[in-house]
């Protein structure tokens, strides 16, 4: 239940009462926002009359906040769709509001349980109010339409040097195999958030990711070294990822001799450039 | 083409050894003309044309993903120096599960 609602109710009761609320329904909703136990008579009655009167006076409230330059009538059809889901903290962003042809539409809900499903073109995500302080949801949420406002302070972790690794593996199997170049986003996303310190909104970093994917094969390689090797060289101490590259190549080298596909040459050249001004640094 | 000949096509070009994950039927059934996607895909891949992952939590084997649509996913997993093993058609979720499993992905959900 939207709980602002529910806080409005109770600061301007005597407005509501009897004409919205009885004096009882009143304080079913005072003891249900103080996290009072109810008994079950209150229970039914909370799920049953109260729960659609606060629904119903939600949709009234209409609050919604455009962040970002989006397509007009998608502005429309997104206020629409948050409007008939009716949640308390929801928002929609992704290609729906900056594309005329988009696959699906992102619609983020805070909830208390985490669940990703669709529904037809509908792609709902559902995350935490913690979740909410994760870059990539800001990054989200930075170009939209919310029904609340942006005021979040984020949480930024550096990358495990494991994980970062896969990731620039993905993105140049992605250049190969001839993919949407989706690990690159990561990558692209990553680089400006650590070494850049900005948390670039989804339609700017589909811009330069699609000012990449235009580019030949060769070029593409090239870009993608330039942002890994600076993540690598930046995030992480010398001797660390010295000592990490070395181990690692030593696997990828038997790798190669057993079966040799050509992205494994490109991840060696990469390493090993890593790996070496790492030694040069600490020398 | 019904999933039948589906997988039989999928035989055909990866061999009989081939396992098949438990929801492969009921989404090569769901998704709109699978067989577009997959048979070319799967020819292609036996040839040699894409290059695998190398997933850390499966050392001996290499992966091989294939996007299909926004909500679909199919993993090829095939042993080093050895045939194709595995093929794995799901939902996001099930690709997010597969892909923790083989330490490709983060074990904290990250959409």
């Amino acid at each position: 239940m939207d709980k602002n609602i529910c806080k409005k109710i109770i600061e301007n009761k005597k407005q509501f009462i009897p004409y919205l609320f009885t004096q009882k329904q009143i304080n079913v909703i005072e003891k249900y926002m103080n996290k009072e136990i109810l008994t079950n008579t209150e229970k039914v009655y909370l799920y049953s009359t109260i729960k659609k009167k606060v629904e119903a006076l939600s949709l009234v409230r209409e609050e919604f906040y455009v962040n970002g330059q989006i397509i007009p009538e998608r502005i429309k059809e997104a206020k629409q769709i948050l409007r008939e889901i009716n949640k308390e903290k929801a928002f929609i962003s992704g290609s729906f509001l900056y594309k005329k042809d988009y696959n699906d539409i992102d619609i983020y809900i805070i909830s208390k349980k985490r669940k990703s499903y669709y529904k037809n073109k509908l792609h709902f995500t559902c995350i935490t109010e913690k979740d909410l302080k994760n870059p990539i949801f800001i990054s989200a949420l930075k170009y939209s339409i919310a029904n609340f406002s942006i005021n979040i302070t984020p949480e930024i972790k550096r990358p495990e040097l494991n994980d970062l690794i896969i990731t620039y593996e993905m993105a140049i199997n992605e250049v190969f195999n001839k993919e949407d170049l989706k690990a690159l986003r990561g990558l692209i996303f990553e680089y400006h958030l650590h070494l850049k310190k900005e948390i670039l909104d989804s339609l700017t970093l589909f811009k330069k990711v699609e000012e990449i994917s235009l580019k030949k094969d060769k070029e593409r390689i090239k870009e993608i070294n330039l942002f890994a090797k600076e993540l690598f060289l930046n995030l992480y101490s010398k001797t660390y990822s010295y000592n990490y590259f070395t181990s690692f190549l030593k696997t990828l080298k038997e790798d190669l001799k057993t079966e040799p596909y050509k992205n494994y040459f490109v991840y060696i050249d990469l390493f090993n450039e890593v790996k070496n001004e790492c030694r040069r640094a600490q020398t | 083409m019904n999933v039948e000949e589906l997988k039989h096509n999928i035989k055909k070009i990866f061999g009989n050894e081939i396992i098949f994950n438990k929801e492969f039927d009921n989404y090569a059934a769901k998704i709109k003309n699978i067989e577009n996607y997959l048979i070319e895909w799967c020819t292609k891949l036996k040839s040699g044309q894409f290059v695998p992952l190398r997933p850390p939590k499966l050392i001996n084997s290499r992966i091989f993903i294939k996007k299909i649509g926004s909500a679909n996913r199919c993993i090829v997993i095939k042993m080093v120096n050895e045939e194709f093993k595995e093929i794995h058609l799901a939902d996001h979720n099930y690709y997010d599960q597969k892909m923790k499993e083989l330490g490709l992905k983060k074990s904290s959900k990250t959409y």
